[in-house]
């Protein structure tokens, strides 16, 4: 029993400390809030599941397992999208009427339209992740580059890359030169 | 970089922060949103334990019904084996 509440407690600390990350993670690659909730809870209920495994289990080791288990999910995510996407691309293909040019010029043009959200959707995924793992899961280079597998200063150099990309794609780097390293993470 | 793009470079720094901070808040879950997430996960969990407790032990009636039919069995048994011996008594 005493066991079972140090379980517990040990997956409510986790819960607290990594959720928004883990939200973060999901979001930058799918860029959908819900479905980076739905990922999120489910990592995390498979974490309640094999919560044993919690046990004696260092700091720096939960934060990796815990992502390997939303890194295994997202996996089955994109393979079950693949799949709708397949089943939805046959279902529509002959009421599709083709694009229109000029539609397509307007779709663009509103596409480029100053907003955040669209721009930041528009990043390669890459620096989507990162750009969302810092921002919104409040995460330091050196715990993206851990969960991600790549060194804190290639982290450093996405997140300064998305912030060039961004400031272009909504006009904010018109004629200035954007400096390297402008990059400042949280509380550093 | 001269002094001006330098302080443009800065503004620009500062506006991209404040539109990165409107879009991290947009999206970020609530507390409330995680709490409730939470309460979901582990009443999901739990109620999957349960559900694997009632699957590994086997519920009253199934136990009454297998003394039941392993007494009879016996009992059968039993009752054959005294034909048996009796059939082999006779034959001798």
């Amino acid at each position: 029993m005493e066991q079972g509440r140090g379980l517990a407690d040990r997956f409510n600390a986790l819960y607290d400390r990594h959720a928004r990350p883990v939200h973060a993670y999901f979001f930058g690659h799918t860029g959908d809030d819900e479905v980076a909730s739905d990922l999120m809870q489910e990592t995390f209920l498979r974490v309640w599941r094999h919560r044993a495994d919690l046990e004696d289990m260092p700091e720096e080791r939960q934060r990796y397992w815990l992502f390997g288990i939303g890194r295994n999910l997202l996996t089955d995510y994109y393979r079950r999208r693949a799949v709708r996407q397949i089943v939805t691309d046959c279902e529509t293909e002959s009421l599709e009427a083709r694009p229109d040019p000029a539609t397509e010029r307007a779709r663009e043009a509103r596409d480029e339209a100053l907003d955040v959200d669209a721009a930041i959707a528009r990043l390669p995924e890459d620096l989507r992740v990162v750009l969302a793992m810092s921002a919104l899961g409040e995460m330091t280079s050196g715990e993206i580059g851990q969960v991600l597998g790549r060194p804190a200063g290639t982290v450093r150099y996405q997140l300064s890359q998305a912030r060039h990309a961004l400031a272009e794609m909504l006009h904010l780097a018109e004629g200035a030169t954007v400096r390297g390293g402008a990059w400042q993470e949280v509380g550093a | 970089m001269t002094v001006h793009d330098m302080g443009r470079a800065s503004d620009e720094d500062a506006a991209l922060d404040a539109m990165l901070a409107a879009w991290a808040a947009r999206h970020s879950p609530s507390d409330e949103q995680l709490e409730t997430a939470r309460r979901a996960i582990l009443r999901e969990g739990e109620g999957t334990s349960d559900v694997a407790l009632a699957e590994a032990v086997l519920p009253l009636e199934w136990w009454e019904r297998f003394f039941a039919d392993l007494n009879s069995g016996m009992r059968r048994a039993a009752s054959l084996d005294s034909v048996f011996s009796m059939l082999s008594t006779s034959a001798a």
